[in-house]
């Protein structure tokens, strides 16, 4: 089942457009379908998200983006926070937004365990290792 | 009426109350030496293809579902904490393996000052060992956790190296030492309890860098992976699921047991001749003083009036800098990369006591930056104005987290909510923090040397968060240990001054807080006393 209707899905639209754009490269929540798409998947995991993203768009009807945002942001920012976080974290979800990013996502990077001191090849750790213990003693006490 | 599980009238040698950090240690450990071992969890075991480290939805979890908080995770396994009177919020999680579920893993010794305070510095109090006594288990801890790292850090003792070698410092680490160096300051590699090798059962981390929300590759050292396989195996009986609402005690005020709520809600009662609360410095306290009887009408234990008291929490400072290079700041492990001990020892000179202890993380992910804006006016956070931001910032930066040692404050404390419950109506904790005056002029101190470091090592802009509300990680303090009974609510070995056979192996017995993360300490504290239980078995008091 969707968690928005047509109606509700076409107002996120709008204001996620206002909100990610396409500029500087990066392209724009629609042209990554962010509203069609990724909204869903948000709210799959995150059904606390629904309730108030719904409760905003509905007070905003036949508003276009920017108007409807700034509406929110007045009116509703529980709301409007609501929608920002969907529509940021669905956009970042995107492989097309990460690839214009240069973000791979959180992936596995794997590494040879067995070279990973560069710092004492190349002199980096060489003056704390020469500054000599830094602690205090306490033996005795 | 209470039952016992399955209706056995079972008394289990040793009942250990959460199997978190400290009481996965004690329950391995007692299960091989041939204690019949009984833990309750109000948790569930928690399955590594749960975490969203290796999926898209990552960042979006991590702030409801996957969050530190458990007042804003909000889950049926929490308890809610009124944190109305706190400037810091608890954190921590409620499953087998307990807060190391979510814990960063960084894996970092006390140093031998932290355990003389009032020797050396005039304030707070001694613990009743020194590091060196602590030594040993120390060693033992980082063999079993499986710790990667470099030995001979500067800021320690010479000691035995650790396990595995050293994690990748990666970009982020090396910019930062190369500021450190500038100044002259310390920095080292920093030991972590995650395997850079396959190190017994456990995978090598693969540098997801999602630590801090369960690690999905099953690398990173959690108490569910480390210990319970091998406790279960030797005999012990994890039940899930078994929210604890009493201690029990008899006439002679010996402990006797537990009483808790299972999942269908019925009350159950689990008898043992030896309890080991492990539930943390809140859920602990929050036990025994819901455990008040008419003898111990302030709480079980508490003839000292300790009990409670003392809450530390590590409050929290970061340092942010911006550099014109991409730095792959999202890159794992997170972990600590390299950490500072430059000025966690006691300069009187500097207008307050102790130090603090600081470390380099990965930034996280692109939502996580977002998270900064929400103040901002809508042009400036959006529109054009959001990739802009994005793009310079993302990948680009790096934090020196800055954790400051917090004095021992009779007046923070655990206390019960009047009104507040759990799912199951069992009085919710209540917490009083404030943050002391030293604290706060460590804190100003501190981001700004952090501040000169990350100048030093070329940030372009550079921005402070002077206190973390979400930062209390580590929850130490509240039923301090000591010699004196009048001062302290356990001994040395973790045992109640006043019931023999209940014990506290949590961070709660905690005379001073350090400015290192806990874990290794509660843990090599837990082992210590375990070890000494052991030994000591044909001593123990029980109840008839
Ligand atoms: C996000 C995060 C990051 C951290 N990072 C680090 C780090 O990098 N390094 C470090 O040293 N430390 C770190 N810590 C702290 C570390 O996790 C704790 O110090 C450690 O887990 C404490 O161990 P414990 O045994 O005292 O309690 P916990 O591990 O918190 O376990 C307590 C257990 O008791 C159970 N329990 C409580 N009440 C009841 C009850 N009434 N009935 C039944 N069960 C109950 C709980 O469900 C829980 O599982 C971090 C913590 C968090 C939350
Ligand atoms: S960085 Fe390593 S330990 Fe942390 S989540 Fe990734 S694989 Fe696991």
């Amino acid at each position: 089942m969707s968690a928005l209707t047509q109606t509700e899905r076409d107002i996120l639209a709008g204001i996620a457009d206002y909100l990610i754009p396409e500029a500087e490269g990066m392209p724009s929540a629609s042209q990554v379908n962010l509203a069609s798409e990724l909204a869903d998947r948000v709210f799959a995991v995150r059904h606390d998200l629904v309730g108030p993203v719904r409760g905003a768009l509905g007070k905003v009807p036949g508003l276009a983006g920017e108007v409807a945002a700034k509406k929110l942001a007045d009116i509703d920012p529980e709301g409007f926070h609501a929608i920002t976080t969907v529509a940021s974290a669905g956009y970042f979800m995107s492989p097309k937004t990460r690839e214009a990013l240069g973000y791979p996502g959180q992936e596995s990077r794997p590494f040879d365990p067995d070279k990973t001191t560069d710092y004492l090849e190349d002199g980096l750790l060489q003056p704390v290792i020469d500054r000599g213990p830094i602690y205090k003693p306490t033996p005795g006490l | 009426m209470a039952k016992n599980p399955g209706g056995r009238d079972e008394v289990a040698d040793v009942l250990i109350i959460g199997a978190g950090a400290s009481g996965s240690v004690a329950a391995a450990h007692l299960a091989k030496a041939g204690f019949s071992v009984v833990c309750l969890e109000q948790g569930r075991k928690i399955d590594a293809s749960e975490y969203f480290g290796d999926k898209p939805e990552w960042e979006v979890t991590s702030q409801k579902q996957w969050h530190p908080n458990p007042n804003v995770r909000d889950l049926d396994t929490d308890y809610p904490i009124n944190t109305d009177e706190s400037d810091v919020n608890p954190l921590m999680y409620n499953a087998v393996g307990g807060s190391t579920i979510l814990y960063a893993a960084h894996w970092q010794r006390f140093i031998p000052s932290d355990f003389r305070v009032k020797t050396m510095d005039g304030i707070a109090d001694d613990w009743p060992f020194t590091y060196e006594d602590l030594a040993p288990f120390y060693d033992q801890m980082e063999e079993e956790m499986g710790v990667s790292g470099l030995s001979g850090d500067p800021a320690y003792p010479a000691g035995k190296a650790p396990p595995l070698p050293p994690l990748p410092i990666n970009k982020i680490g090396r910019k930062a030492a190369e500021g450190m160096n500038k100044l002259g300051w310390h920095w080292w590699p920093s030991p972590n309890s995650i395997p850079s090798k396959p190190y017994r059962g456990r995978n090598a981390c693969v540098r997801r860098g999602t630590c801090l929300t369960g690690c999905p590759e099953k690398a990173k050292a959690s108490m569910d992976l480390v210990y319970w396989p091998d406790a279960i195996a030797d005999g012990a009986r994890l039940i899930t699921g078994a929210r604890v609402s009493k201690i029990e005690t008899n006439e002679q005020g010996l402990a006797t047991g537990a009483i808790y709520v299972d999942r269908s809600g019925r009350e159950r009662r689990q008898r043992a001749n030896v309890v080991i609360m492990c539930a943390n410095s809140i859920g602990t306290t929050r036990l025994l003083l819901l455990s008040a009887t008419g003898k111990a009408s302030n709480g079980l234990g508490n003839s000292s009036g300790l009990l409670g008291r003392n809450l530390m929490m590590h409050p929290y400072a970061a340092v942010n800098g911006l550099f014109d290079e991409p730095m792959e700041s999202w890159l794992g492990p997170s972990g600590q990369v390299i950490h500072s001990m430059e000025f966690a020892e006691s300069d009187p000179s500097r207008g307050f006591l102790r130090g603090g202890k600081w470390q380099v993380m990965p930034s996280g992910g692109p939502l996580g930056l977002r998270a900064g804006y929400s103040g901002k006016a809508l042009d400036d956070a959006w529109g054009a104005n959001f990739h802009k931001n994005t793009l310079r910032t993302f990948g680009r930066s790096f934090e020196w987290g800055i954790i400051a040692e917090d004095l021992p404050e009779y007046e923070n404390r655990v206390v019960l909510d009047s009104t507040l419950t759990d799912s199951d109506g069992i009085p919710s904790p209540k917490i009083l923090y404030r943050n002391a005056e030293n604290t706060r002029k460590l804190l100003d101190f501190h981001v700004a040397r952090a501040r000169e470091a990350m100048e030093a090592a070329g940030a372009i802009e550079i921005s402070h968060t002077s206190l973390m509300r979400d930062c209390g990680w580590h929850l130490m303090g509240t039923a301090r240990m000591g010699n004196d009974p009048e001062t302290s609510v356990v001994d040395q070995w973790c045992r109640s001054h006043d019931v023999p056979n209940l014990y506290i192996m949590d961070g709660s017995t905690f005379v001073t807080s350090s400015s290192a993360n806990p874990t290794a300490t509660i843990t090599a504290i837990a082992l210590r006393a375990t070890k000494h239980m052991i030994a000591n078995r044909r001593n123990q008091e029980v109840a008839a």
